[in-house]
């Protein structure tokens, strides 16, 4: 590994001291003069026809500048991006279909005005019933929406290598069902967007992962073209995946527009779970054909999705659902056969780890059945069916590295696996998991792979990095930064990195897919370099230096290594010798990537992150139990910012922790959510945290800048099979629907003991 | 305290040192009072209904959720907010601490967890792990995991009983 001077290395982030200030500025932070206030009216009801709605009181509220309903807005079926557009309304108009559906809008002076405006609409409802269950949709008896013919969004078949050829010569064959919940991401702000118009231009402060597709979508519903429309990213509160598709920028702006006016919205924390964008629920059946060693042939699975009432990123993620995990074992066949569809909820879209939890909450749990009935150690089967680097996924992936074998032993040695395996204690488990993904990855994306970045000195010889991509506290910023520094020789806490505004920085597809490490971290890589080249062919030639290099926050002769004279001064001589002209180091990266075919079939990412996942647990008798610890030793190719690197396992593990746990956003038979808060909801606290240890494999990847791949997303992918698969080993008891609550356990702990008693009674 | 209009009410409040004397309607929330009178947007609200510690200031010495307080009942005391935490250039320990331990991500409940930090170190200078789990138990984090958060209070405590400084 090279020798570097900040990569790898501890540091702090760019962004840390307004941070600890309380001087960074998130959406509901900006406040401008003459602003109004909307709010939105949302149906109480899952499933229902609107039979009067009338709003003249409202509207006549004092303060009260305009109510809107769908009759009102131009385009009401147009709503959201290219891709789903037809499929979604931004008004209810004859029905509301999902707890949450917008009916009203109402602009005022002031927020309480609004509030008040809302509580004089008066709408009835006859309710009809609401499609709640996944299997009950399938079924369609019922119908979600009254506009479709069934309730299907999204069907998805594939089937690669002769899956009934393989099944025929399996020496064993285990079926089983698996239920993962439907998650909220619970980012900590709540979603704000203050909207300003003027003089037919439109200025958005808000948050988002996907600029660019953001100020596509306002475009689309306000009716704008998109120069005429920027979008200003303030510091954002966590994301998760949950601001790739929010509502709330494209209505703030659409109202701001209709009223000509500055429109501020911020959502309350109930709004943040009934109209917000939660994960998907997934009802998975998996049948494996494996031969007597354990070598996996061939598997089918049958996979139900809750996409809620409309498309979003729903359809991507039940895609990788289907399939990414398929590609970490070896199989010679596997047949999956897919549905979206549509239920009476808030449209569902990306969860860190887009659809890859779900599966592995199903198939690592299987591959520990498929153990046992084997006779093998649950690493061992493992190990057996893992890819080496070099090797093709049967999905198309292609790993030009794979550290998974390394992950597995490190992490037996941290847990001291095969000691506790030898020497059981009762009530005692541990469990594990392994788990693949994407680092660079399409995602999805038509219009390019990669991404593209400037790197700016200016007279005063500040460096700027800008790029079109988001940070949503993930730390991609801290990454941009070290890179800089790595490349520039300057501290990398004085560079500026301005990421997603859509005036100054480059397009972008957004950041999703855990691509930006890879992606942007070349791009900006390449944007120094190019900088460099720049700046010391200017001082070389036009200021007549001969030949120099930059370096430690210098310029030095090339062939003596004397020092010329400071970065500042060399920016200031060769700024004045171009007319004032800043130098712009353009950087791209275009990585060897391909969207997947028809069938899903295609190297989707330059490079891939594998990770392995142990739980350790306590389980008493009544149910209860204990997390004792959690291991999480990821291949992430070389680790540019260590502190945040191990920040976003802990945070991730701290999720699957909660799913596997307590948190699932249930439905009732109404159609409302059992958990509406934050406490409902039981995400973990300080207090329910158990200890966790990191581990980083650090292999070469070949693409990634140093060698680096991603870690946003894998930490959260594997640890609730692993917590399951370690309650099992505790308990010999299997709790197949998330979260693994004290309840559930302890009804299969006594359907165990009497199935026990019956077949001593037989 | 004065009652002027049924609805609004004469206050003085010492906001981080300075005192202010402020007209305010009844039902004013400590956090909105902050954040839209005195422009002090620091002290965040995730949730408005004390569940996740986002909005936690000191009130006369005590970690409070400023959501479910009005702003009246701080008539007469002495309120200390993020803002007032470093001077303008020398950061308090305890945001160094958070600094070098990684336990800022996305930062919003990062102003939450180091008020209730403060609030605690000031009464007891070397808690326990299981105390500083309970003082900040109240504060939620969804990116952090709460690991680097306790390595920053834990790093803090050292340090301040080094320099030998009072939170
Ligand atoms: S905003 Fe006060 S506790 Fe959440
Ligand atoms: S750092 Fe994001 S919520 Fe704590």
């Amino acid at each position: 590994m090279k020798e570097t001077r900040y990569i790898g290395k501890p540091a702090r982030r760019v962004d840390g001291r307004a941070k600890v200030t309380g001087q960074a500025k998130f959406s509901d932070d900006v406040i401008l003069p003459r602003t109004r206030y909307a709010k939105v009216l949302h149906s109480r009801y899952a499933h229902a026809k609107i039979t009067k709605l009338d709003v003249s009181k409202a509207k006549e509220l004092p303060g009260v500048a305009a109510v809107f309903t769908a009759k009102d807005i131009p385009n009401n079926d147009k709503y959201f991006r290219k891709g789903t557009m037809g499929d979604t309304w931004v008004l209810a108009e004859e029905y509301v279909r999902y707890i949450g559906d917008a009916v009203a809008f109402v602009v005022a002076d002031d927020e309480e005005t609004a509030e008040k405006a809302l509580s004089l609409i008066e709408a009835e409802y006859e309710p009809l019933p609401p499609v709640v269950n996944l299997r009950e949709a399938k079924k369609a008896e019922l119908l979600a929406r009254a506009d479709r013919e069934g309730n299907v969004s999204m069907p998805l078949e594939v089937s690669r290598g002769d899956v009934e050829a393989d099944f025929a010569k399996a020496d064993v064959i285990l079926s089983d069902r698996y239920v993962f919940p439907s998650l909220s991401q619970l980012h900590l702000e709540p979603n704000s967007v203050t909207a300003v118009y003027e003089g037919g231009k439109l200025t958005v402060y808000c948050a988002s992962q996907v600029w660019f597709h953001t100020r596509e979508d306002i475009a689309a519903v306000v009716g704008l073209p998109e120069k005429d429309i920027i979008l200003r990213p303030m510091t954002i509160g966590g994301a998760f995946g949950a601001r790739n598709d929010q509502p709330l920028p494209i209505i703030a702006s659409l109202l701001a527009v209709l009223t000509k006016s500055t429109v501020k919205m911020t959502n309350t924390r109930l709004e943040e779970f009934v109209a917000a964008r939660p994960s998907l629920q997934m009802d998975i059946d998996i049948t494996v054909a494996a031969d007597k060693e354990g070598h996996l042939l061939s598997k089918k699975t049958w996979l139900l999705s809750s996409h809620g009432i409309h498309a979003s990123d729903n359809d991507a993620v039940t895609a990788i659902a289907c399939l990414r995990l398929d590609n970490n074992y070896k199989f010679n066949s596997v047949y999956v056969d897919g549905t979206g569809l549509y239920l009476n909820h808030t449209p569902t879209a990306a969860y860190r780890g887009f659809g890859n939890p779900q599966m592995h909450w199903a198939f690592e749990s299987m591959l520990d059945e498929l153990a046992e009935k084997l006779g093998m150690d649950p690493t061992e089967i493992r190990m057996l069916n893992y890819h080496e680097g070099g090797e093709v996924g049967i999905h198309g992936f292609i790993y030009n590295n794979c550290g998974i074998k390394e992950c597995m032993r490190r992490a037996k040695e941290i847990v001291n696996w095969d000691e506790k395996k030898k020497h059981k204690v009762p009530g005692k488990g541990i469990g594990c998991a392994s788990l693949i993904h994407c680092s660079g990855s399409r995602a999805g994306k038509p219009e390019f792979s990669g991404t593209s970045a400037w790197a700016r000195l200016e007279s005063s010889g500040a460096v700027t990095i800008l790029a079109g991509e988001c940070e949503m506290g993930q730390g991609i910023v801290n990454v941009c930064a070290l890179i800089a520094g790595e490349e520039l020789g300057v501290d990398p806490l004085s560079v500026k990195v301005i990421m997603g505004d859509t005036e100054m920085c480059p397009f972008s597809t957004g950041t999703n897919g855990s691509k930006l490490t890879s992606n942007l971290g070349n791009a900006v890589l390449f944007a120094c370099r190019d900088l460099k080249k720049q700046l010391c062919d200017a001082l070389r030639e036009q200021c007549g230096y001969g030949p120099v290099e930059m370096r430690d926050g210098g310029i030095y002769y090339e062939n003596n290594g004397e020092f010329v004279m400071s970065l500042e001064q060399a920016a200031y001589e060769a700024c004045c010798k171009f007319s004032g002209r800043p130098f712009m180091g353009l950087g791209r990266f275009n990585p060897p990537s391909e969207l997947g075919d028809r069938t899903g079939y295609g190297n989707l990412a330059p490079s891939y992150v594998f990770g392995v996942q142990m739980a350790e647990v306590t389980v008493h008798e009544d149910g209860s139990f204990t997390v004792d610890r959690m291991v999480s030793v990821h291949d992430i190719g070389r680790v540019i910012d260590i502190r945040n690197a191990t920040g976003q396992v802990y945070g991730g593990v701290m999720q699957a922790f909660g799913a596997a746990t307590t948190e699932s956003l249930d439905l009732n038979k109404e159609g409302v959510y059992q958990a509406n808060t934050i406490l409902e909801y039981k995400a973990p606290t300080l207090l329910d945290m158990p200890h966790i240890d990191v581990g980083f494999v650090e292999t070469h990847d070949q693409y990634g800048p140093y060698g680096a791949k991603a870690i946003a997303e894998p930490p959260i992918i594997a640890m609730a099979p692993a917590i399951g698969n370690a309650i099992y080993d505790a308990v010999g008891v299997r709790v197949h629907e998330a979260p693994i609550t004290p309840q559930r356990l302890r009804e299969a702990i006594l359907e165990k003991k009497k199935r026990a008693a019956a077949g001593e009674e037989a | 305290m004065t009652r002027l209009k049924p609805n609004l009410t004469e206050v003085t409040i010492t906001v981080n040192g300075e005192v202010h004397q402020d007209l305010i309607p009844s039902d004013l929330l400590l956090v909105d009072y902050l954040r839209q009178y005195k422009a002090l947007t620091g002290t965040k609200k995730g949730c408005g209904s004390a569940e996740c510690g986002a909005c936690t200031v000191i009130l006369n010495g005590r970690a409070v959720y400023s959501c479910v307080m009005l702003a009246v009942q701080a008539d007469g005391m002495s309120v200390e907010t993020i803002e007032g935490v470093s001077d303008g250039d020398t950061l308090h320990p305890i945001q160094e601490a958070f600094l070098d331990a990684g336990a800022v991500q996305c930062g919003y409940c990062t102003p939450g967890f180091i008020m209730s930090t403060k609030a605690l170190l000031e009464k007891n200078p070397e808690p326990e792990e299981c105390e500083i789990k309970e003082a900040l138990g109240g504060n939620l984090c969804r990116c952090t995991g709460y690991q680097q958060i306790l390595d920053a209070v834990h790093l803090a405590v050292d340090r301040m009983k080094e320099e030998g400084q009072q939170a």
